[in-house]
């Protein structure tokens, strides 16, 4: 375990204070469980993508695009192939 | 030289400089807890033989996770093009290379080593794209060289289809 120490606002530590006595746990269980639940939204932020409506004709572009791969690939994967793994 | 998964009690993370502060920051500082949470998966490049004392220097290496890509509201006929929606992605968040290894080719191969685990994955858990986030203009370019479109959305983030990839990288 260790312990993290925050300078916060006194009245904004009441607001935490009173909603953690109102749901019944301790200040520090309460401060916990609402930077998890953070920590949670923004991780699943982080990989989903999401694209305008403008981008709907260019999106089904390249799901659909199935053209052959430019020349670049063909010389990178002779320099992989140097490469174990 | 060889892919290896990131283990940072073998390989020395804080020597490495790529020339750009966030790639090395985040290998020397987060790469460790963001593999161990599987929130990424991150390879390195090394060479040599493990060493008894000390660990091996990374020349390069490259981080990737799963995505999921929505646009807007669909229509009718759009949902018949997409079996499954959100469309499932593979997300290269990450790729560099060591300064003392540069202009040998080596971001180009990683590059390919990526490409060809996206593909990987895509066949063991379904995906339809790869996306690849680039630092600026110039890796946007470096990415557009080998076929990826920049999202107008997002000019620095590049999508190609897995299917394509596949089928090019047999």
């Amino acid at each position: 375990m260790t312990r993290l120490q925050l300078r916060i606002r006194d009245e904004f530590r009441n607001r935490i204070e009173d909603q953690a006595t109102r749901t019944g746990v301790t200040l520090s269980d309460y401060v916990v469980a609402a930077v998890a639940e953070k920590l949670e939204r923004d991780a699943e932020a982080a990989n989903r993508i999401q694209l305008s409506e403008e981008s709907r004709a260019w999106f089904f572009e390249v799901l659909e695009d199935t053209s052959p791969l430019p020349d670049a690939w063909a010389e990178a994967k002779n320099l992989a192939e140097e490469i174990e793994g | 030289m060889r892919l290896e998964h990131f283990d940072h009690r073998r390989h020395a993370s804080k020597p490495f400089s790529s020339g750009n502060e966030v790639m090395d920051q985040w290998l020397r500082r987060f790469a460790k807890r963001s593999q161990r949470d599987s929130l990424t998966r991150v390879f390195v490049l090394v060479e040599g033989a493990d060493a008894k004392v000390g660990k091996l220097p990374i020349l390069g290496y490259f981080a990737l996770s799963m995505a999921s890509v929505e646009v807007g509201s669909l229509a009718v006929t759009d949902r018949e093009r997409l079996p499954r929606y959100p469309v499932p992605a593979v997300l290269m968040t990450r790729l560099a290379v060591d300064n003392t290894r540069q202009g040998k080719g080596l971001g180009r191969a990683l590059l390919v080593k990526a490409a060809t685990k996206a593909v990987l994955a895509s066949e063991m858990v379904a995906a339809r794209l790869f996306v690849v986030d680039a630092l600026d203009d110039g890796a946007a370019r470096f990415y557009e060289n080998f076929g990826f479109a920049r999202c107008p959305d997002d000019p620095l983030r590049l999508y190609i289809g897995l299917q394509r990839l596949s089928d090019g990288l047999k």
